[in-house]
């Protein structure tokens, strides 16, 4: 990607992004043990580290589903999507050391096999007061290991960004099934009418953002595009800054259109990374520069750079006076089209 | 997200919005409920004298009473039970009442009862049996 000071750039915010979530973690932890300790100093240690990393882990994992639906709402929230993947991974290990410490304190001082444990220590399967709740928790943690497991880039390139998206769209699954390991166990153990309260909260909120999120992207879906012999009117050239794009939406597929040094080039707006929206990226020396991690593309053609070979669909514009208009239909991933001039 | 996964992505959502509380409001309307009783505090000069004390290290029993028999069970829990809900039968198995935070419950019971059990009525286990 692009130029070295770019690199060292990116990496500097990812080295402060790791900081401030350790940071974070570790005085949750501390913060939990004291205030447990102060209230009731007979807590056994065991317990304290069930508590202490479950809640963690949760409020992590509300915070991650809570950031794409923000910045989709609002940008300035844009910081905390890059490295959102190292926030997900250490979310697991956090859910991994709960999950752990309870196979440890509950299942292990039986004869049978502690995971067999989980799934035949209570057999109410078709009651929900008392539905084997740690079952829930068991298979969510499953799907956050594969989660976590697969976030290395090596598995997008060989997963491809569709796959590698769907697979992390088990992400909801694995929420509802946490909340509702939360709530049905809150029937079974003593739990904190305070973690309840706030997981319910929280609960509300993820929902109503990506539910809010959601149709507002409905609405530019389905803005009205005037047609002529094909070709969808978009903007006039002044609507579009300098270095930056304008949007459009073609057969459902978002386009998005950048002006630069004096001409027009229009690409797929998805970037091949991991989906980033490169409408809203600028260009950076040449080129489109997505505005999650950085990813480039050149505008004449949609492809990376060398040694880079990711590529996104092209378009043909035209301009009629200073009117911009594109043709709906994309070209293959990478297809050069000349810019138009201005 | 292209198109497709924009749609799928407001169904999941739509789904879970109306899924998790279904659920939860489902669970809740089916745990089952007992009598409360009322958490007294001691006060002595009001209480019946006290026939028999029975101890451990989770509670305090008084059986409270005239010289006819016990008419009232005192328990004095000392440490919340790890068990979110928890029932006091009497030794036919009628229900006394529901125990929950430390502190004094009372319930009223009959002369002749012989024993007492503390159930957790979601899981069906018996937490501890106390003979009187
Ligand atoms: C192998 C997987 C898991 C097992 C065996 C398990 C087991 C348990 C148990 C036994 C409790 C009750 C603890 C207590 O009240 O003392 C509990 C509560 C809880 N679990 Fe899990 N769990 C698992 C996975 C998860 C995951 C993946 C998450 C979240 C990301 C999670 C979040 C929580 C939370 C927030 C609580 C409530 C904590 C509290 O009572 O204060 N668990 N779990
Ligand atoms: S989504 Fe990661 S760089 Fe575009």
């Amino acid at each position: 990607m692009g130029l070295d000071y770019q690199l060292v750039l990116w990496n500097k915010q990812k080295k402060r992004y790791d900081l401030v979530l350790f940071l974070f973690i570790v005085i949750y932890l501390l913060g939990f043990a004291v205030v447990t300790f102060t209230t009731n100093a007979n807590t056994s240690l065991e317990t304290l580290i069930i508590r202490a990393f479950g809640s963690l882990a949760i409020l992590m994992l509300h915070i991650i589903l809570m950031i794409g639906p923000l910045t989709r709402i609002d940008k300035r929230f844009m910081p905390l999507l890059y490295n959102r993947r190292h926030f997900g991974v250490l979310m697991f290990l956090m859910a991994a050391v709960h999950g752990v410490f309870s196979i440890i304190q509950f299942h292990t001082l039986g004869n049978v096999n502690p995971i067999v444990s989980i799934f035949t220590s209570n057999l109410d399967y078709n009651s929900l007061t008392n539905f084997p709740f740690q079952v829930l928790g068991f298979l969510a943690l499953i799907i956050l290991f594969l989660m976590a497991a697969t976030s290395h880039d090596f598995w997008l390139a060989n997963l491809s960004a569709k796959t590698w998206k769907a697979l992390h769209m088990a992400v909801y699954l694995a929420y509802t099934l946490v909340i509702l390991h939360i709530f049905l166990g809150a029937f079974q153990q003593e739990t904190s009418p305070l973690l309840l309260g706030l997981v319910g909260l929280g609960a509300t909120i993820i929902v109503a953002l990506h539910i809010f999120a959601g149709f507002k992207e409905v609405k530019v879906d389905q803005a009205k595009v005037s047609e002529e012999d094909g070709w969808h009117y978009v903007c006039s050239v002044e609507d579009i800054k300098e270095n930056r794009a304008k949007m459009t939406t073609c057969a459902g597929e978002r386009v998005a259109i950048f002006k630069y040094e004096g001409k027009l080039s229009a690409v797929h707006n998805v970037c091949r990374h991991q989906g980033g929206p490169l409408g809203e990226g600028k260009i950076v020396d040449g080129c489109i520069t997505c505005p999650w991690h950085g990813y480039q593309y050149l505008p004449g053609n949609g492809q990376s750079p060398p040694p880079f070979t990711e590529k996104v669909e092209t378009y043909n514009l035209k301009l009629v006076g200073n009117k911009v208009y594109i043709d709906p239909k994309a070209h293959a991933p990478g297809t050069p089209v000349d810019p138009i001039k201005i | 997200m292209i198109s497709s996964q924009r749609k799928r992505h407001r169904f999941i959502w739509v789904m879970i919005g109306v899924l998790l509380p279904l659920l939860v409001v489902l669970a809740v309307l089916r745990t089952p409920s007992f009598p409360y009783s009322e958490k007294a505090e001691i006060v002595a000069e009001t209480s019946l004298p006290i026939l028999k004390e029975i101890e451990s290290d989770l509670f305090k029993i008084n059986l409270r009473g005239t010289s006819d028999g016990a008419e009232e069970l005192e328990l004095l829990l000392k440490v919340p039970l790890k068990s979110p809900s928890a029932v006091v039968f009497d030794d036919q198995q009628n229900v006394l009442g529901q125990i929950g935070a430390s502190g004094v419950y009372r319930f009223p019971i009959r002369p002749a009862n012989k024993a007492i059990t503390i159930k957790d009525p979601i899981k069906n286990q018996i937490i501890t049996e106390i003979k009187l």
